[in-house]
Order: C-alpha cells, then sequence, then structure tokens
C-alpha cells in the first residue's frame, strides 16, 4: 500500500486554526460531492465534522429506493420529459448527494442523447448503469455501458458491420471514453471497430451477430489477435493511460477544470491501488488537501442541473421538479440531450447572453412570481435567528454560506432597506443574490 | 489537429481574461459595428422540402408522370422562366422574385448520399461530411472570425426554441439563442431592481471567472435593453402572424436597428411528408413565402435591404416520384432559395433533368459548398470553410 | 396535511349536503316541472327587471335537518368528504357555532324558520349599475323580528357604532326599515324580510307584499318543489350596460357555438343551448339522486338548425342498443357530420374553412373510390353510438397505464359499397401508420382478420417485442372494425369490438322505430373509478414530478378524488332540442346510500366488475 507522503496533495487535510473546518469548508464539501446543503444541514457539519460530513454524502434518504424505482410507472407513457423530471428529483432531493452527483459526471462522460436514441426505457436503462455502477470499479462500468443498448444506438453499433465497419463506437470508446486523444492512432481505431463488428441491439436489448463479426486477425496497440468486442475493451483498459484518463475526468469534475498533471498522475495510481473503484478514490480525493485548496472553492462556473439543484436545496422548499429541469434545459443543459458525444464542455461555455437571461429569468422566478409578488412564505424560507433579523442578512446566510464581501453585504442591505414589507425585501435580495455573478461559482 | 472547445478555453483563458478584466468594456462601449456591415441570414427548412413541388418545372411531362397525385398544375404555379414556376401558394415570394431580388439555385446538395436527416444537417452545419465531426460549424466559425476583429459584440444569434444548432457553434464562442420572438426579456426588470443589479456588479474588484461572469452579465442586460428599445419601433410592414413571421420581424428590427449581429439563423420544421404531403406543404410554403416576403419589404422600407442576404436552404429534397401514401421520401437535390436587393436574380445551377434522375432522386448538380463560399467571401468578406469555389450570386 | 382542491368540487359536497333534507320533498316518479310559476309571491316582489334570479323554494326544510338527514348521513360516510370539509377555514361547525352565538339561538332550526315560506334573489340593472335584492319569507313574525334585531347589533359592535341600528331608520309601507351604510337597506315585515341595494326595489318588493292576497309562497309548498331554482336572462344582459365582466363571459360563452371543435365535440343542441335568450335551471333531489334540469329558451337557432335531430331529410337510422355492463359507458350522439361539411361555409369563420378541406383531403386518402362528401358522409347515420368500457387484456399484454376502450357503432344506407370501403378503408389506415412507424423504427401493427360469430372483424395489434421491460401505453390500441349487417363497428381495441360484434350478430336486431330527438349519455362511476384505480401509481409520480409535492401527499389528494368518485353509482344525461329554439338537458346524479359504504373492502383492493 502506498503511504501518502504528507506534501502529497491528496494527503488528507487536517484542518488547522488558520485553515479550519469552517462553513466554507463545510459548504463546499456538500456542493461538490453532493448538489448543495439544505437548511441546517452547515450546521450539522459543523457539529459533526469532516469525516461524518462525508459520510453522509453517501447516505440514502428515507425511502430511496422507492424513489428510484418510482419512474416505472411512467416508463411505459415514453415521454423524456418524466424521465428528466425524474432524475431532477432524486438530484434535489430523493437521491444519495454522490451516487447523483457521480452518475451526472458519468453521464456528460458518456454522453448519449435521446435525440437519436429515442427511446425512453433505454435511456433509463442507461441511467440506472450509471447510477448503480458509478461508484464501483470503473472497469465493471465501461464494460457494462460498451453494451449498452442506447449507447450502441447512438454510435452506430448496428451500422459496425463485417466488410464495412463503422469506426465511430471505437472511436469515441478510445477518444473520449478511456484514453484521451494521443494515445491511440487511426490504425487502432480501425481494428477495433473490426473487433466490434456483430455488436448490435435487437428491439431494446443487446444483440450479437456472429454472421457480422470479423473473425479475422487485428493489431490493437500492438498486440494481434483475432480480439473480439470485450477482448478489445480489455484492451483498452490495460492501455496505461487509462487511470489517468479517468482520474483527470475525476479531478476535473470534483476540484478544478484544469487539475495539474502531477495529481492526475497520483490519483491515478491511487485508483489502481484501489482495483479501480470510483468510491474508494473519491473517498481519498474528497479528504484531500487538494481539494480543501482556497482557490477551488467557488472555483469554477455552476452548470444548470447543479445551479438549479443547489438553489431549490438551499430554499429547503419543494418546487415541481419538471419545472426544476425545464429551468436548466433553458439555461443551456437538459438532461439526457447533452449536445455530442463530447458532452457539456462546461465552464466559461455555459454562459452567453441568452444562457444568462435564463439564468437570471428563472432563478429569479423561485422568489418571485410572474406578475412580480414575493412568493408565499419567504420568511419562512430565510428564517430569522438570533443572530440575523435583518431580511439582507437572512438571505446572505442561506445562499452565500461561506460570506460575501462587505460591499456586497452593504448593497443587499441598501436593497433591502428600500422595501416597504419584510416579504418584499426578502423577495428583492434573493432575486439579486440569485442573479449576482458571486452566486454563480460553485 | 482539432483542438476540443474545453482546451481552446482552458488555454484561451488569456485572450477572454484580457477581455474580461475590463468589464466595463465588453457590451456596454464596444464598438458599434460600422453601420454598413453586411448580415447574412440563414432559414433552415427542416425535415427535407420537396424541392419538386416548390419550384416546380410545369413543362417537363415526367414532373405530372412520376407524381399522379401530387404534381401542381401548371396553370396554377407562378412562373419564374418558361420551365419553371413557384408552387401557387408563394406568391408573396414570386413577386419578390419579380423585383429581382430572389435567386433559385437548383439541384442543391451535399456529394456524399446520405438520407438521414441527423447526418444530412451534420454535414450542411459543418460544411463538411469527414468524420469525425467538426466540433465547430460554418456560421459558428464566421463568427469567430467577426468576433475577433470586433471583440465584444455579439457576432451570431440564434432565434428560435430548441438547441443551438451545430451551424453556429463555434470555436471561441456560443452564439446565444433568443427564444422569445419579442427579444431578451429580462424578469424581473423594474428601475430599482436593474439599478440595484448593476451596482453589484460594480461592487468590488474582480479577476478570472468572476470578471468573465461580471462581463457577460454586462453584455446580456445592455443586450436586452437595446432589444427592448429596437423592438418597441413600429412597422409599417404588415409580418403574418406566425412564429417564422414574428421571428423575421425581431431579425429586421435588429438590423435596422443597428444591433450589432450580422449573422441569424432561424428554422422553419416540418418538412418531412411521408404520407398527405399536399394540404401540409401547401400551408408551410405559404407561410415561408410571406413571411420572407415581408421580411424583404421590410429591409426596403429601412433602408438596409443592400447590406442584408437570406440563405433559405433544407438539408435535402424528395424523391422524384410520389409514394404510395401521397407523400414523398428522402431525396437528394433540392432547389435553394437566396433572396437580397444585391443578389443576382434568376435560376442558377443546373436544372434538374426528370429524365435522367440519380437512383430515383433529382441529382446534385450545384455543390452547397459553393454557396456558402459565395456568401462568406463575396458577400461576408471573410474567409471561407472551405476551397469550393464561391458560385457567381451576387450582382 | 394540506390538501388543496378545486373549489367547484368543495361546492359541490357542500350542495349535496345542503340538498339533504329536501329528502321530505322527493317524489321518485315526479317529472321535470317546466317553467310555469303560478303565484309565487317572492318572486313577484324581485324587480321586474331582474337579469338573475336565484330560488329556494325547498331549502329551508333541508337546512333544519342540518346534518341528520340521509343524504347528509351518506355523504358523511365517504372519508372525501370529510376530508373536504376538515380542511375548509373555518369549518362548517365553527361557522354554525359562530351563527348560533350571533342569533343567540341554535342556527339551523332558526334559519329554517326564517326561511319556511322560501328565499329569492335577485340581480338586476339600471343604467350600468347592477343591484342585489333578497326576499326571504319565515313562519314566525316574533322569531324574524328577533333574530334581525341580533343580526343588527352585531353589525353595529363591527362598525363601532353601538347604538346606531337599535330602533329603525324609517317605515314603508308598515314595514320597519334600517339603512346600512351607504348601499344596503334591509326591512321587516311580519314574517318577511326584505334587503337590498337599491331603496326604490325594496319598496317595490314591500308594496308587493302588503298587497299580497295570499301570505305565503304556494310555489314553495308543493311537495315536488326544486331546492333552488335559477333563472338567468342572458340576452337581457348582453343588451343592458352592465356587468362588463359577467357579459364578456357570456359572450364567450354563445361564441362557442361557432367553433367547428364545439360542435363536433358536444353535438349541436348543446352547442346551441349556449346561444339561448334566457335559461332556467332546477335542482332537485329525489331519493338519493340528485337532478340538475336546464331549459335555454328563445334560442336563434339561425343556420344551426340544420344540423339539429329531426332536420336530416334522408338518412337517420339509430343504432342497435348493446347490453350495459357494470363499468360501461354508453353513449348516443347526434352528429350529422354530412349537414356540418356541406354547411361550412354558412356556419363557420372562413379562417376554419381550410382545416375542413384538409380534413376532407385526409380522410379521401383512405376512402379509395368513393367520393366523401358525395357518398360517404351522406351515408353515414346521424345517430351514433359510443361504447366505452374497460378492457379485459391478454396475459403478457396489460399496458402498465391500462385505458378504457372506446367503440362506435353506426348504421350504414348503403352496406355493400360503403361499407366495403370502410373496412377497407381501416386497413388503408393500418398500413399507412406502418410505413410512419417503420421510418421511426418502432414495431408495426400486425394487421389480421377473426370470425366473430360468422361476421368478419379486421384486426390490428402491436408486436410486444420486449414484454419483460413492460408494456407501454401504446399497447391500449389494438383496433379492430367489422360489418354487421348494415350496422359498422370500430373500435380502439379489438375485445370491446369483438364484444358487441357478438351481441349485435348473435341477438335479436330490435330496429329502433322511436322517434326521439334526445341524445343521452350514461355513465358509470365504476368506469371512472376503475381507471383511476388502474393508473394510479402513474399518476401519483406525475403529480409528484409535476407539483413537487411528495408522493404521500399525492396519493391523498388522488385518494379524495377517489373517494369522491366513489360515491357515484351512475351519472345520466340527456340532451333534447324540442325545436330549434328550445333545448332541455337534464342531468342525473345517482349516488350510492350510507349502508353502501365503505364502497371498497380495503384500501388496494380493485372494484370488482
Amino acid at each position: 500500500m502506498r503511504v501518502l507522503v504528507s506534501e502529497s496533495a491528496l494527503a488528507a487535510w487536517q484542518p488547522t486554526r488558520a485553515n479550519p473546518w469552517n462553513r466554507s469548508a463545510a459548504a463546499h464539501l456538500i456542493r461538490r460531492g453532493g448538489f448543495g446543503p439544505q437548511p441546517g444541514d452547515l450546521e450539522r457539519a459543523l457539529d459533526e465534522g469532516l469525516e461524518r460530513t462525508i459520510e453522509r454524502l453517501s447516505e440514502a434518504p428515507d425511502a430511496h429506493a422507492e424513489n428510484v424505482n418510482g419512474i416505472h410507472s411512467l416508463l411505459g407513457v415514453g415521454k423524456l420529459a418524466h424521465l428528466q423530471a425524474w432524475w431532477m428529483s432524486l438530484i434535489t432531493e430523493g437521491g444519495i448527494p454522490l451516487q447523483e452527483r457521480s452518475a451526472l459526471m458519468w453521464h456528460n462522460h458518456f454522453a448519449t442523447s435521446n435525440d437519436k436514441v429515442d427511446d425512453v426505457r433505454m435511456m433509463h436503462a442507461q441511467n440506472a448503469i450509471l447510477r448503480e455502477h458509478g461508484l464501483g470499479d470503473f472497469r465493471v462500468l465501461l464494460r457494462k455501458l460498451a453494451k449498452d443498448p442506447a449507447m450502441l444506438v447512438w454510435l452506430d453499433g448496428n451500422a459496425n458491420k463485417r466488410g464495412n465497419p463503422n469506426e465511430n463506437f471505437a472511436r469515441e470508446v478510445m477518444e473520449l471514453f478511456a484514453l484521451g486523444i494521443g494515445n491511440y492512432d487511426e490504425h487502432d481505431i480501425q481494428e477495433a471497430a473490426r473487433a466490434f463488428t456483430g455488436w448490435g441491439t435487437l428491439g431494446r436489448a443487446f444483440a450479437f451477430s456472429p454472421d457480422h463479426h470479423d473473425r479475422g486477425e487485428k493489431r490493437i496497440f500492438g498486440r494481434r489477435g483475432s480480439f473480439n468486442g470485450d477482448e478489445a475493451i480489455e484492451l483498452v483498459l490495460e492501455h496505461p493511460a487509462c487511470p489517468e484518463h479517468v482520474a483527470r475526468r475525476l479531478l476535473t469534475c470534483f476540484v478544478s477544470e484544469s487539475p495539474e498533471p502531477t495529481d492526475v498522475q497520483e490519483l491515478a495510481a491511487i485508483l489502481v491501488e484501489r482495483d479501480w473503484n470510483i468510491g474508494a478514490t473519491l473517498d481519498v480525493l474528497l479528504r484531500s488537501e487538494l481539494f480543501f485548496r482556497s482557490e477551488h472553492r467557488r472555483g469554477r462556473i455552476a452548470g444548470p442541473v447543479e445551479l438549479v439543484a443547489l438553489t431549490a436545496r438551499a430554499l429547503g422548499r419543494a418546487i415541481s421538479p419538471t419545472r426544476l429541469s425545464l429551468a436548466a434545459e433553458r439555461m443551456g443543459q437538459s438532461l439526457f440531450r447533452p449536445p455530442s458525444v463530447k458532452g457539456w464542455d462546461g465552464g466559461r461555455s455555459w454562459i452567453n447572453a441568452g444562457t444568462w437571461l435564463a439564468r437570471h429569468n428563472e432563478l429569479a422566478s423561485t422568489v418571485i412570481d410572474k406578475s412580480g409578488k414575493p412568493r408565499a412564505k419567504l420568511n419562512e424560507t430565510f428564517a430569522s435567528a438570533s443572530n440575523r433579523r435583518e431580511p439582507s442578512a437572512r438571505v446572505l446566510w442561506a445562499l452565500f454560506p461561506d460570506g460575501v464581501e462587505a460591499p456586497f453585504a452593504k448593497l443587499m442591505r441598501e436593497a433591502a432597506d428600500g422595501c416597504s414589507s419584510e416579504q418584499e425585501a426578502l423577495a428583492r435580495v434573493a432575486a439579486l443574490a440569485l442573479s449576482a455573478p458571486e452566486y454563480h461559482l460553485v | 489537429m482539432l483542438t476540443t472547445r474545453r482546451q481552446f478555453l482552458v488555454q484561451g483563458i488569456g485572450v477572454t481574461a484580457t477581455l474580461s478584466a475590463l468589464p466595463a468594456l465588453t457590451g456596454a462601449l464596444a464598438p458599434r459595428t460600422n453601420r454598413r456591415e453586411r448580415v447574412l441570414v440563414v432559414l433552415q427548412l427542416s425535415g427535407g422540402n420537396d424541392g419538386l413541388n416548390t419550384v416546380i418545372p410545369r413543362t417537363q411531362d415526367a414532373y405530372f408522370r412520376l407524381r399522379p397525385t401530387l404534381a401542381v398544375g401548371s396553370n396554377a404555379v407562378h412562373a419564374l422562366d418558361k420551365h419553371y414556376g413557384l408552387h401557387p401558394s408563394m406568391n408573396a415570394l414570386a413577386e419578390v422574385f419579380e423585383e429581382g431580388k430572389l435567386a433559385v439555385v437548383h439541384g442543391i446538395g451535399h456529394l456524399v448520399a446520405e438520407r438521414s436527416h441527423f447526418r444530412s444537417m451534420e454535414i450542411w452545419h459543418t460544411a463538411s461530411s469527414a468524420l469525425p465531426l467538426p466540433a465547430s460549424g460554418w456560421l459558428g466559425r464566421l463568427a469567430d472570425q467577426i468576433s475577433e476583429r470586433a471583440p465584444g459584440s455579439m457576432p451570431a444569434l440564434h432565434i428560435g426554441g430548441g438547441m443551438l444548432p451545430l451551424a453556429l457553434r463555434g470555436e471561441g464562442n456560443l452564439a446565444p439563442t433568443v427564444r422569445d420572438p419579442g427579444g431578451f426579456l429580462l424578469s424581473p426588470n423594474n428601475e430599482s431592481f436593474a439599478s440595484a443589479r448593476n451596482k453589484l456588479l460594480n461592487a468590488s474588484d474582480a479577476k478570472g471567472d468572476l470578471a468573465f461572469l461580471r462581463g457577460s452579465a454586462t453584455s446580456t442586460y445592455h443586450a436586452a435593453e437595446r432589444m427592448a428599445e429596437l423592438t418597441s419601433n413600429e412597422t409599417s410592414v404588415a409580418y403574418p402572424n406566425t412564429e417564422l413571421g414574428r421571428q423575421l420581424e425581431l431579425v429586421a428590427r435588429l438590423i435596422s436597428g443597428d444591433f450589432g449581429t450580422r449573422i441569424f439563423q432561424v428554422e422553419l420544421g416540418g418538412f418531412d411528408h411521408h404520407s398527405r404531403q399536399a394540404p401540409a406543404h401547401q400551408a408551410l410554403l405559404a407561410q415561408l413565402s410571406n413571411a420572407l416576403a415581408a421580411f424583404q419589404q421590410d429591409l426596403d422600407e429601412s433602408g438596409d435591404a443592400d447590406r442584408v442576404m437570406t440563405l433559405a436552404f433544407s438539408e435535402f429534397g424528395r424523391r422524384a416520384a410520389e409514394n404510395g401514401s401521397r407523400g414523398t421520401d428522402h431525396g437528394a437535390g433540392a432547389p435553394a432559395f437566396v433572396m437580397g436587393s444585391r443578389v443576382k436574380r434568376g435560376l442558377h445551377g443546373t436544372a434538374p433533368d426528370l429524365e435522367r434522375l440519380v437512383d430515383g432522386d433529382v441529382a446534385v448538380t450545384t455543390d452547397f459548398r459553393s454557396v456558402y463560399s459565395a456568401l462568406e467571401k463575396d458577400w461576408l468578406g471573410l474567409k471561407p470553410s472551405t476551397s469550393v469555389a464561391p458560385l457567381d450570386l451576387l450582382s | 396535511m394540506k390538501l388543496r382542491f378545486p373549489w367547484a368540487l368543495a361546492s359541490l359536497a357542500s350542495l349535496l349536503l345542503l340538498s339533504s333534507a329536501a329528502e321530505t320533498w322527493s317524489s321518485s316518479n315526479s317529472t321535470p316541472r317546466s317553467a310555469s310559476r303560478e303565484s309565487n309571491l317572492l318572486f313577484d316582489a324581485l324587480p321586474k327587471n331582474s337579469l338573475f334570479v336565484l330560488e329556494a323554494p325547498g331549502l329551508a326544510a333541508l337546512v333544519e335537518q342540518g346534518p341528520n338527514s340521509p343524504l347528509a348521513r351518506a355523504l358523511g360516510a365517504s372519508p372525501s368528504v370529510r376530508a373536504l370539509l376538515d380542511q375548509a377555514d373555518p369549518s362548517l361547525d365553527q361557522l354554525i357555532a359562530q351563527g348560533s352565538a350571533i342569533l343567540e339561538t341554535p342556527l339551523l332550526p332558526r334559519l329554517g324558520s326564517l326561511l319556511a315560506g322560501g328565499l329569492a334573489l335577485s340581480v338586476s340593472a339600471d343604467e350600468s349599475e347592477l343591484y342585489w335584492t333578497l326576499v326571504a319569507n319565515g313562519d314566525d313574525a316574533k322569531k324574524t323580528e328577533a333574530s334581525l334585531r341580533r343580526v343588527l347589533q352585531h353589525l353595529a359592535k363591527q362598525f363601532g357604532m353601538a347604538k346606531a341600528f337599535n330602533r329603525p331608520h324609517d317605515s314603508i309601507e308598515g314595514a320597519d326599515v334600517w339603512y346600512i351604510g351607504d348601499e344596503l337597506s334591509v326591512a321587516r315585515k311580519g314574517a318577511f324580510l326584505v334587503a337590498s341595494t337599491s331603496n326604490k326595489y325594496l319598496r317595490d318588493a314591500l308594496v308587493t307584499i302588503s298587497s299580497a292576497k295570499q301570505p305565503r309562497d304556494e310555489a314553495g309548498d308543493r311537495a315536488d318543489a326544486p331546492v333552488l331554482r335559477v333563472t338567468l336572462r342572458a340576452e337581457e344582459w348582453l343588451k343592458s350596460k352592465a356587468g362588463h365582466e359577467g357579459a364578456a363571459k357570456l359572450r364567450e360563452l354563445r361564441a362557442s357555438a361557432t367553433d367547428p371543435a364545439v360542435q363536433f365535440l358536444l353535438g349541436p343542441s348543446l352547442a346551441l343551448l349556449t346561444r339561448s335568450a334566457d335559461f332556467q335551471a332546477e335542482l332537485m333531489v329525489e331519493e338519493e339522486d340528485l337532478r340538475l334540469r336546464i331549459d335555454g329558451t328563445g334560442i336563434d337557432a339561425g343556420s344551426f338548425a340544420k344540423l339539429l335531430p329531426g332536420r336530416a331529410e334522408s338518412f337517420d337510422r339509430r343504432p342497435p342498443a348493446v347490453q350495459p355492463t357494470s363499468s360501461g359507458a354508453d353513449l348516443l350522439l347526434y352528429r350529422d357530420i354530412d349537414a356540418l361539411f356541406e354547411n361550412r361555409a354558412d356556419l363557420f369563420a372562413v379562417e376554419t374553412l381550410p382545416k375542413f378541406a384538409e380534413a376532407i383531403s385526409n380522410l379521401s386518402l383512405f376512402i379509395g373510390g368513393m367520393d366523401l362528401t358525395d357518398k360517404v358522409l351522406p351515408g353515414l347515420s346521424p345517430w351514433m353510438r359510443l361504447v366505452v368500457d374497460a378492457v379485459e387484456f391478454d396475459e403478457g399484454a396489460r399496458p402498465a397505464q391500462p385505458l378504457p376502450a372506446a367503440c362506435l357503432i353506426v348504421e350504414l344506407k348503403d352496406k355493400e359499397r360503403l361499407g366495403g370501403s370502410l373496412v377497407a378503408a381501416f386497413q388503408s389506415a393500418i398500413s399507412l401508420t406502418n410505413i410512419e412507424r417503420a421510418q421511426q423504427a418502432k414495431p408495426p401493427f400486425l394487421l389480421g382478420i377473426e370470425l366473430v360469430e360468422g361476421v368478419e372483424m379486421s384486426k390490428a395489434h402491436y408486436l410486444l417485442t420486449s414484454p419483460e421491460d413492460g408494456v407501454d401505453m401504446e399497447y391500449n390500441l389494438a383496433p379492430a372494425c367489422a360489418l354487421v349487417d348494415s350496422t359498422f363497428v370500430l373500435g380502439t381495441h379489438k375485445h370491446l369490438v369483438s364484444r358487441v360484434v357478438r351481441e349485435l350478430a348473435a341477438g335479436e336486431r330490435t330496429k329502433s322505430t322511436e322517434r326521439s330527438l334526445t341524445e343521452n349519455l350514461s355513465l358509470p362511476g365504476a368506469l371512472l373509478i376503475d381507471t383511476l384505480l388502474d393508473n394510479m401509481d402513474s399518476l401519483v409520480m406525475s403529480k409528484v414530478l409535476e407539483e413537487g409535492v411528495s408522493k404521500t401527499e399525492a396519493r391523498a389528494e388522488l385518494e379524495v378524488v377517489l373517494g369522491l368518485l366513489e360515491l357515484v353509482r351512475n351519472l345520466d344525461l340527456q340532451v333534447s332540442a324540442r325545436d330549434s329554439e328550445h333545448v332541455a338537458v337534464d342531468l342525473r346524479l345517482d349516488l350510492r346510500s350510507e349502508s353502501e359504504f365503505p364502497y371498497r373492502a380495503d384500501d388496494s383492493s380493485a372494484v370488482t366488475r
């Protein structure tokens, strides 16, 4: 077992007085490891400490199985909107935080769009794989997704036949899923495509057609053999670039958009040590000094799905999952419909005039209704407490648990003062806070 | 080697950081584009428009033979020349042709046989049939070039619901989508809210992503304000009361109001008629014709007609023979329309010969990329996507 | 647990409760009364130009019995009704307690006394102002006096003017009169109470009452008096300059008759009802049944008269009836599609005409060889029967969202040519659908023929490709059609069609000879209950995703709906156009009696069929 030297960025973070386990650290952990705190979560995190808080990210809420299985009664109707709303409901409330976070990460990594697959049951089946295996052995995850019917339809698996290979599937497995550009050449792709011939779908299930399979000898990554599809996948997994490709994805999702090469290598080694178990690897990562570094806290632009989820959870109010999913779509991220196999690029590409407008309007509508009046019960949402009674303080406490700059707080207070009622002040400050660029950094 | 957008954004942070470090500059004080800058409007007809029933080969017997129930009688069509005429419901567009502002390009298409909507649109959008799929589209690349010359402007806009088309994806930026034909409508937007919001944007110094977000927010609010100003301008032209009509009306307002955008994409869907084609196709062509004609008239009246060119295309045509359910199946070559006061009027390209079909389809005699080149290079004065020689479309 | 619920259903529940005591007036064989009224003193006391009048002849006895009547007990036995009443704030009990406190005597019996001779309320217009007038007659002047006094004292306290109403402000025609604020005047003479927002109408009412020979409202004494009677003079309302909001809604209602979709869905008679100059509605209770009768008179049908029953010159044979089942709905509709198409230019707005053209074009596609408007439409009888019933799905073919099937039964004029063409049209439609489904890589319909009692039935069903996935909603559709002699049968599921065909083929063909012009609907509560129960999981989940409520909350709300549906044994609706100027609607709601509760044995069991 490799000993993590204390200078290693992935060594466990030790809170100190200068760098304590405080609201900022707890919020960062719950935001990145899950989808943000609900009212009371931060107080509890501070009480219980780092370890217990990490554990909670993997704990199932009440009626978890029921929440996950509830969609079965609607799959027969065949509407994608139901599936989108269902996943959104798991993300905001009914799911296991870390499990849903990783499922969303894998959805982006193994991006498949219903626009081409056009079958809600198949998209659901793929999503189930992401949920069940997303924190398990990555090798199992890749093997299962490689034969997932939705994936095969998406990547033209059915068109890949002996004598007329279609390289789409092989290319994406190498370029996007497992290895990354530069770790294979065109020849590898062509030969791997031959190995995958015969893989396809019948109805909604995986089917292998021996007649269409090319049994000839192939040369992949310098190895020779009459490889079939399963064996080609194993070759890919055995490629030295694979662990780093996976590690890079984990770092990009949980830590920062441009990870250091040394961190990537180190995390890759940890992944392999832990038998490719994603959950165990994340265990190390989420406790690490690297993760808790201040430059990574509120260090990237929030994506639409995570932004609406964070907001819904922070408000602690039941909001229609259908509405939330539609809001995320208008902001540029439609669940189960990534724009291409490359997924959503994220970061600054989330932002343009149209999507910023959507962020502004959709988030404001959680606290203000169509006619401009404050929504009901805002005083409960932004509860008062002994140390804060003034409206702007209450809102900032809920939405910016790690605090804000003084000028920002001052401007919020002025905005609240200009209102004629408490409800109005809460709504005004909340709408301003939600549309402030600071809020969109996660 | 194609860089992924992520790589560009990560490595290109230097460029954008410089821009975003001056939030006041982006949008608010962005150099107003020279009023005489040329504009390109692209109207996508989604589903595969039946070209043979749009630009009708009324003197070819084969037309009536191949389409016993769908063929349109010769008297009813609006003659474009001796041999061709527009579908009867396109009287408005026929008038535009009479005024010399419409060009028809025969037999346009891509040279690769491809009957899938998905794949065919990808080829049109990226101006390439190469795989793997390029990450950017032809309009996006034009937008990138415009951005380089005029940073901070909004070079391209997508008008309509739905996801951003691949055509508009650029290396450096993604064109915003304007969902509502009323423009960017902020809510809430009363004065006190807006002023508090603006104060927050200047609350403190910022760098990196925060500065970028502030810059984007500022330019969004300015764009929304500007659009609100422009859409409140009255127009004397009566646009048809359809979604397309309202969208083109917005485009005209933005052009005549010098909003700054130079590339627009709009869509009209529903052309995929495998059965019972006649009534639905007729309705769509009427919509298309009325909206385009109103658009051109509006530009004529605002004095902007000289600098706007509109391209209407579909991802493929339909087969020459009708199928058994009074509809048509996916085909190949079809006509495209190029509309503008500076267009070379008339019918371009090689007219389809129904006696010499290719596998039952109208032959593709004009490479669509030649139309692109003409619009990119000759019209907009930018670097074209491909090296295919431009069609002679401008007067 | 907060339950949100539409007001309409809550008011229905309270109406049912209020109507309970009218049982004493019940006479199960009574025919509905027509609009005439003989001596009706209260009505006469109201302004002559009233636009809207509400009378409650049967209200008093009903209020007196309150929650003790059999029907109220039946409703009280339903958990849904109790849940609805519980969620009211303030609750019914609280309101009664408050009222009793003000009157210093139990509320309900006192109300019974105050209203013993009837109650009437009117809305009238004078220039552009609306005025309200209310008259009531009690059975004991002393009680009326005492109650009025206490109410006025209570009001005075509310306004902070303690002694303002201690003595009457005025006396008119021997009645004591009080003026409340600028708007309202209240008067009492003997056991009569009058209130109005217009002094003039108050005075007129008092004059009428004073000069009346009979002190009581005779109409209210009749055993078959309705609980409520409403009269609305719609045309007068529109002519007056008052009540703009109401007028706008009335105009919308009237305009709806000219919408082709409304004509087709509601039928010509019901659509014309909206154009009545005057409406009268009566609500009666007979045993456990509620009966609502609406009469629309003074209808100016114009060209729409051509669409009414009895107008068709040629062919209008009625389709045979089928055996009703415990869960089957039966509708007999009159839709003269031929006349609709033929007269469309006269009847409908010019913007709708292209849709007709498109419909003709689409339908013609299927019916090869016969002209649609010339031969097909005139060959269909306008009397159409629609049977809706639950389906016994085959093993492994039951959708996760099972829906009832519908079956159309219609007589044909020319069974050889038209009948054959329609069956062929069915087959064409299936084939065309298959082409489109092939494009979408979806499984096709399998077309087949089955012999049912010697009759050829064409049928189609989707191939079930991966049953282990679950059966999708589209598998509810397994259409079939058949021609039994001159009767054409077309339905959404072959099991229902097959059952209908079997009955028609084997049974006696009773050709209906009566010339009744009535359309009717019979809908058993069981059909709605079954459908709701079968789809409960999907509906709960759908609510959860749409509204953001928890599963428990969603389920609770749906259980309330289910509970209300359980009250209904059957719903019967009859619509008849007496002539082109008068349309009558008769709605009958058969409720279950208290002894039938609880209707479901336990929460999870489905209703037995």
